[in-house]
């Protein structure tokens, strides 16, 4: 277990950096023996079957997918929103086209002014007509009856 | 020297963060997977959740890949997120974790090749393993984070300073502190 120059440091032995809280001798060289053999023991326990390694990345990518169509689905989501929006703020600031309201306003008070000048034109007024017939009748009634 | 190397490292960086694309994803999760995994394990002691934050890493990787400018290597910048990712992860579920360390010495010494033929030497260099276990599972995050990156993964101490955020100094005495309490529990039980 002997290490030199920059073997020794990339292999995470300890360098120099170490140096204050490294041992030496007997002890030293225990506790380098006890860290490699962590080292290993780290590799160990962390080593997986390569069919682990493929499903971790199969993982990663369906993840990924996912990720990638919820993100464009927000997107469509967005915009649709925003040109409903839109849409909805034209609809109600563009004003609108002329309308057969005003039409229907003028004609009826054309009725009115003419039904006035009816009225005016007439000698007796509407209500009293049947009043006025039945005079009528009777003053012709009576200028018969004299004649005769 | 130390221009040269800064300057070289920036622009391998700068080169990778170019290439982190959707097209060449895949080919980065098979190249890093294994150590990024192994990091979240040896932090966190819980293969499950180590699993499921090595996707979260690579996933987070590639939503952030418009912020990575090359200032250090994908794999450093990828373990980075890795351990703060264990960070956040231990801190919300930490005692649980802990407690389901798994203590089979087969599981946590299996890996060695033991130089020591004799029966001795290896009871030995199972106690040390246990010992070193056990005291990773003592430390801070911070502390074990220091401690795993330098003597699991072997990463020089300006890699682990750039992959913590810590000042090179930190880095140190954090595996001093590591190293002097890994010494006591070792002369305590073993030497």
């Amino acid at each position: 277990m002997k290490f030199t120059g920059n073997a020794r440091r990339q292999s995470g032995e300890p360098t120099e950096h170490d140096a204050g809280s490294f041992p030496h001798g007997s002890e030293r060289v225990e506790l380098e023996r006890a860290l490699a053999a962590f080292r290993d023991s780290a590799r160990a326990a962390a080593d997986r079957p390569e069919h682990f390694w493929e499903r971790q990345r199969l993982s990663i990518r369906d993840r990924l997918n996912s990720t990638r169509r919820s993100r464009d689905l927000e997107t469509t989501w967005i915009w649709a929103s925003a040109t409903a929006f839109v849409i909805l703020v034209l609809t109600l600031l563009v004003p609108r086209g002329e309308t057969e309201v005003p039409d229907i306003a003028a004609g009826q008070d054309q009725e009115l002014l003419v039904a006035i000048e009816r009225s005016l034109n007439r000698e007796v007024p509407k209500a009293l007509e049947p009043a006025s017939i039945l005079t009528e009748e009777l003053d012709v009634a009576a200028s018969k009856s004299l004649k005769k | 020297m130390l221009e040269t190397s800064l300057a070289q490292t920036a622009l391998a960086g700068r080169e990778e963060a170019a290439g982190l694309n959707p097209d060449n994803f895949d080919a980065i999760v098979r190249q890093n997977q294994r150590r990024i995994f192994r990091v979240l394990l040896l932090c966190l002691r819980d293969a499950d959740a180590a699993d499921t934050l090595t996707q979260e890493c690579f996933l987070r990787a590639f939503k952030t890949r418009a912020r990575f400018r090359g200032e250090c290597s994908l794999q450093t910048w990828l373990v980075r997120i890795a351990v703060n990712l264990a960070q956040d992860h231990a801190k919300s579920r930490r005692r649980l974790f802990w407690s389901r360390l798994v203590r089979d010495e087969n599981i946590l010494t299996r890996g060695h090749h033991d130089p020591h033929p004799s029966p001795e030497g290896a009871l030995l260099v199972s106690e040390a393993v246990n010992a070193i276990w056990s005291m990773v599972e003592d430390l801070s995050h911070q502390q074990r984070s220091v401690f795993v990156l330098r003597y699991a993964e072997e990463m020089a101490l300006e890699e682990i300073s750039a992959v913590l955020d810590l000042k090179l100094g930190s880095v140190k005495s954090h595996l001093s502190r590591a190293l002097a309490t890994l010494r006591r529990r070792l002369q305590g039980e073993i030497l």
